[in-house]
């Protein structure tokens, strides 16, 4: 047998291998063996929450050295915990997510806003339920009580929040905070705008981020998170 | 797709999965949110991984089916674990790689194949008549140790390429072109045999012929 008919067959043999298809009764049994599964749940709750950003690429993102400042929530934010709609721009027909799009079995949101976007990633924020709910692009999100965001964000002026590992970095920001700054050891800082108390912005990861500052509207740096790289 | 270094280019097949990276994020957001459509689109693509990867590794139907469950269970169970919704099809390789090892070493202590890891067994003794294409192959990939088996299916049922492969058993990249390679290698090598022993038939049967002519 040649080599190229060892190719031949190996393709023809996968071929074959990808018309296979789940056993129906099986697969029921496996989603029915799924705590959670094929039943709307309760709330959003048992979505995760995506931690403090501890590491963003293959850095490590120091977890809490934030200045000493104690952070009180911007006002758009602190609308929405409040009750208010979601802080930002809202969304209607297409815009909407597809994820967040009304389906059979899905309790989709009523309003989505987004909250800040750097091209084409996007903060988006929505009340689920009785859930305040986050989503970091399409990569993660997170839905908590008011109570529970409340108590996180009045920590810190700055948090990053998100997938970990890209290149994208998704946050929230305390009053007062009228943009964001990266700064590397080497090279200029990368700056973004925080909108309704929220940001998206593209780090250089290749750079060597060290510090993630936040900066009121006269340029003043009013909190600051150290990143270990 | 990059081949591995150190042997001749066989192409490994695109995974091609019908939808794109975004759309399977989108249907794992769903499913994160409670909806059930999406739950079961995502215990169908973990299970079906599962089961085409199983089955070009262990070459049983049953034994296949059981890993596509398991990986469906499993997946549908760490779901609200994943960290990155884009990360869902590496993450599902990652469990479906596991589940196999965890079968094989399983069948293994069943002893159900006459072969295993490392084992050798004459070619001869093995391919006695001419075999079609497929069930030749199907033959060779059990001479094949289950590592070689896992690496030569993640490569060519869902195009991985080494790092990929890596990240998905957990070994260096060194150790899964070296795996390919030696994989590739001995395939070719029984397929050489096969030749031989085909010709060899071939030039029996013709002097079978002569003898019965005359």
């Amino acid at each position: 047998m040649s080599e190229i008919s060892l190719e031949g067959s190996i393709r023809s043999y996968v071929a074959e291998i990808r018309r296979l298809s789940p056993d129906p009764d099986r697969l029921d049994s496996a989603i029915a063996n799924s705590p959670g599964a094929s039943r709307p749940r309760s709330s959003a709750r048992s979505y995760r929450w995506s931690p403090l950003a501890i590491g963003l690429a293959s850095l490590l993102l120091c977890a809490a050295v934030a200045t000493a400042a104690t952070g009180v929530l911007s006002s758009a934010v602190d609308s929405f915990l409040g009750g208010g709609d979601p802080p930002g721009r809202q969304l209607s027909g297409g815009e909407v997510p597809s994820w967040l799009q009304p389906t059979p079995g899905f309790n989709a949101p009523d309003k989505v806003s987004v909250v800040a976007s750097a091209g084409d990633e996007h903060l988006y924020a929505y009340r689920q339920e009785n859930y305040i709910c986050f989503d970091y692009g399409h990569h993660v999100g997170e839905c908590r009580s008011p109570a529970e965001w409340r108590g996180e964000l009045e920590k810190r002026k700055l948090f990053i929040r998100g997938p970990l590992g890209g290149s994208t970095w998704f946050g929230l920001s305390g009053s007062g905070i009228a943009s964001i700054r990266v700064e590397y050891s080497d090279g200029p800082p990368t700056e973004a705008a925080v909108t309704d108390g929220g940001f998206v912005l593209n780090a250089d990861r290749d750079r060597d981020p060290q510090r993630l500052s936040g900066l009121d509207a006269s340029g003043a740096v009013v909190a600051e998170q150290p990143l270990d790289g | 797709m990059r081949g591995p270094r150190g042997h001749s280019p066989i192409k490994a097949q695109e995974s091609s999965p019908a939808q794109s990276n975004d759309a399977v994020a989108a249907q794992v957001l769903r499913a994160l949110r409670g909806n059930a459509a999406a739950e079961e689109w995502i215990a169908h693509r973990a299970y079906a991984a599962g089961l085409r990867l199983a089955t070009f590794s262990l070459d049983d139907a049953n034994l296949a089916q059981d890993v596509g469950q398991e990986v469906a269970i499993r997946v549908l169970r760490g779901l609200p674990k994943l960290r990155d919704a884009d990360r869902f099809d590496a993450w599902t390789y990652r469990i479906c790689a596991a589940e196999i090892k965890r079968a094989a070493k399983k069948r293994q202590r069943h002893d159900w194949r006459p072969f295993s890891e490392g084992a050798e067994v004459s070619v001869e003794a093995t391919f006695t008549q001419s075999l079609g294409d497929r069930d030749w192959l199907v033959q060779a990939l059990g001479r094949l140790s289950e590592r070689q088996r896992l690496v030569l299916g993640l490569h060519f049922v869902f195009g991985l390429d080494d790092r990929e492969i890596a990240a998905a058993i957990r070994a260096r990249r060194g150790t899964v072109r070296s795996l390919l390679s030696r994989a590739l290698a001995r395939l070719r090598e029984l397929a050489e045999l096969e030749s031989e022993m085909s010709l060899d038939r071939e030039g029996a049967v013709a002097n079978q012929n002569k003898e019965a002519v005359r």
